[in-house]
């Protein structure tokens, strides 16, 4: 368990070394993604087969759960940033971003990745508060990097929105450490998780209940569940598109993260139904809602905020209607929006450049234009709307059938998936057809996308063999986390 | 303890009556002093529990709320308001009058609710739970109505006050390197929300967040 203060330390010694390297930041920012990426696969894939461990004088702690939400942060991050070398020379080059200005945008990108490892590493549930708040700050001066008024605009209401949610998930942290000193005795350690899950049933169910609500309005702000999502398609919309990679693919599992953490206790100290329902209402309603804004969309980078709208709530849901089926396929599904989003937002970002516009209107002939954006778009957009092979699509599979064999609410939720799924479906492709071969492409932009096969073709390559045959490292990633979030302690 | 825990009520409903004022006032000066006013109130509350607990650790807590809440928030939030040039919240969406009526209704809503929770056996801040609530409603009153960057900073503030006044009378505030943590973002997210304030007056000429309402869809 020595990695870990390792995996801590090199986001921010990486966003040290870019405050100082001037001209040399991009590639000391890549490196130092690559890295942290590589470490939490490590450390992640160590967790899925080893029994839950401690480190750093017990400020850590690291379970199967925590170990897939590191994978994706890493992953994700690592194709995050190394996008951003190529995206940021071309938004200098095209007038938006200074030269001058780039280091920054690395530091802040660093502490981000920093503060979004160690929310799933930390043992202590008010130092995770303390992270998941962390990030929203480093990202808002993200969102707002390019000082358009629209990104002006994103920036302060997910700050705003943010620090209200976060408001009310510190109270429900508040309740928990309240109900935890009783049950426990022992003040110093009565946030530790290990402590918490282990003596679960002992807490108040009153105060966990109301302190479960609470931290589900607020962390659930943070994740993109309507209908508190409303700063969500504005942000990654307004983002640089590197920002919205890590926004949509790393950053929401974070804040759902924390969700699940408390969850997990109310179930205990509850019973498995009051929390689960919830879960249930909250990720129908996040899907129900995408519908309509995913439909009737003007923007390609909103249109794919609106599908992680859906997308969390299918997470979310797919917790709710729980067994052993549902929690493999809500962390299956997790993994798997992940790596599409981030194909997607690199696809979007790299066509954004070419057309010098995100309208859908004006995103025209896309095939002639830009081919190899435009195809990865294509191609992950029919993964991400649950089209077979691609995995997504036996991960909703598996959802629906835990659903249609679960208890009424559950098959309600189903319902509501199915639904919503074939709708999505049928309004993305509308749209990404018409802007890959409608029409022909005007007022083009030289913008090249140094990686761009590669950060089309590996994310898209991972979701055709997943949906053809599971890796049995990756099956075994899967059936932990669904023990872990097996309610059972 | 009872005598402590009367001085914690009378200070309770002291940080409410402050509160409401800020509701009513309309300088954006006056409303950072008001809230230096809450903080040192906050920071009462901490010592008179530390007194009274003998819990070294909430001297802490009260040193660090007099240092962050009541000295450098406030030292960033006239910093801002120096560079913006700016002195009253212009037209809000309720005036002061109507705001301060909606307050008191809210203060009321706190008070009703509160024992209603099914908290009444299991918590034990019996008085302080009412404050808090009114407290975090009276925040987000201040941010739904008023214009100003800075009078919506004013009331997350607010809310926030509310949630660390349950925190302190419930469980003696939170583990203590927790609290540092909290104390850290504070300090952070009121540094962020600085900069984004004068990034917005640069770009708009105006601090108005009413600019800000053009993303839709």
């Amino acid at each position: 368990m020595t990695l870990a203060p390792v995996l801590l330390a090199v986001p921010v010694l990486t966003a040290l070394v870019c405050a100082f390297a001037g001209r040399s930041a991009a590639a000391a920012s890549a490196a130092g993604a690559v890295a942290t990426g590589i470490l939490a696969a490590v450390v992640a894939f160590d967790s899925f087969i080893a029994p839950p461990q401690h480190g750093l004088f017990g400020l850590v702690y690291i379970d199967a759960l925590s170990g897939l939400i590191l994978l994706i942060v890493g992953l994700v991050s690592a194709a995050a940033t190394l996008y951003s070398v190529g995206y940021l020379r071309n938004a200098i080059a095209q007038g938006d971003i200074d030269a001058g200005q780039v280091r920054w945008f690395h530091v802040w990108m660093q502490l981000s990745i920093g503060a979004m490892v160690a929310v799933p590493l930390m043992n202590n549930l008010g130092l995770m508060w303390v992270a998941i708040e962390t990030t929203t700050l480093f990202t808002a001066l993200l969102v707002a990097f390019v000082r358009r008024g629209h990104a002006l605009e994103a920036a302060w209401k997910y700050l705003m929105l943010g620090a209200v949610g976060l408001g009310f998930a510190l109270f429900g942290l508040l309740l928990t450490y309240y109900a935890a000193t009783h049950a426990l005795g022992d003040a110093a350690g009565a946030l530790d998780w290990d402590q918490l899950r282990a003596n679960a049933a002992r807490l108040h169910p009153d105060l966990m209940r109301f302190a479960f609500a609470l931290v589900l309005v607020g962390f659930g702000t943070k994740a993109g569940l309507a209908p508190m999502h409303t700063w969500l398609p504005d942000a990654h919309g307004q983002a640089p598109t590197p920002v919205s990679v890590m926004l949509s693919g790393a950053l929401l599992n974070c804040a759902l993260y924390g969700i699940l953490r408390f969850h997990l206790l109310a179930a205990g100290a509850v019973g498995e139904r009051f929390s689960s329902d919830m879960l249930i209402g909250f990720g129908a309603l996040s899907i129900a809602i995408a519908v309509p804004f995913v439909v009737v969309q003007h923007d390609l980078k909103r249109l794919l905020a609106y599908s992680s709208v859906e997308h969390m709530g299918i997470v979310a849901l797919a917790v709710g209607i729980g067994g052993p089926l549902g929690l493999f396929a809500a962390g299956f599904h997790m993994f798997n929006h992940a790596v599409a989003k981030t194909a997607l937002f690199v696809a979007a970002g790299a066509l954004g450049q070419r057309y010098g516009t995100l309208r859908l209107s004006r995103l025209r002939g896309a095939m002639t234009a830009a081919p190899l954006p435009a195809l990865g778009l294509l191609l992950g957009t029919l993964a991400i709307t649950g089209a077979p092979p691609f995995s997504p699509f036996a991960s909703e599979f598996g959802i629906a059938r835990a659903g249609f064999g679960g208890r009424p609410y559950a098959f309600a939720g189903a319902i509501v998936l199915v639904a919503g799924t074939v709708l999505i479906f049928g309004g993305m492709l509308a749209h990404v057809l018409g802007v890959s071969f409608r029409g022909a492409p005007r007022h083009l932009h030289p913008a090249p996308f140094p990686l761009g096969a590669a950060l089309l073709a590996v994310p898209l390559g991972l979701l055709l063999l997943m949906g053809v045959w599971l890796p049995p490292a990756l099956r075994d990633a899967f059936t932990a986390t669904a023990q872990v979030l097996g309610v059972v302690p | 303890m009872t005598e402590a825990s009367g001085l914690v009520d009378a200070l309770a409903i002291a940080l409410l009556a402050v509160a409401l004022l800020s509701v009513a006032n309309r300088g954006l000066v006056a409303g950072v002093w008001l809230l230096v006013v809450q903080s040192v109130l906050l920071a009462l509350v901490a010592a008179v529990l530390a007194v009274a607990s003998g819990a070294a650790h909430m001297w802490a807590a009260a040193g660090l709320t007099l240092a962050v809440r009541a000295v450098a928030v406030p030292l960033v939030l006239f910093m801002v308001l120096r560079t913006v040039a700016l002195r009253r919240e212009m037209r809000p969406l309720l005036s002061s009058r109507y705001a301060l009526i909606a307050a008191v209704a809210l203060t009321l809503v706190a008070f009703s609710a509160a024992p209603r929770l099914e908290l009444s056996d299991a918590f034990p801040a019996q008085r302080a739970l009412p404050v808090s609530l009114a407290l975090t409603f009276i925040g987000l009153l201040l941010m739904a109505t008023r214009r100003k960057a800075i009078s919506q900073i004013i009331g997350l503030i607010t809310i926030e006050n509310g949630i660390f006044l349950a925190g302190l009378i419930a469980t003696l505030g939170l583990p203590f390197f927790v609290e540092i943590g909290v104390f850290f973002d504070l300090l952070v997210a009121i540094g962020v929300t600085a900069i984004l304030t004068m990034r917005i007056n640069e770009h708009f000429d105006t601090v108005n967040t009413d600019e800000l309402r053009r993303l839709r869809g």
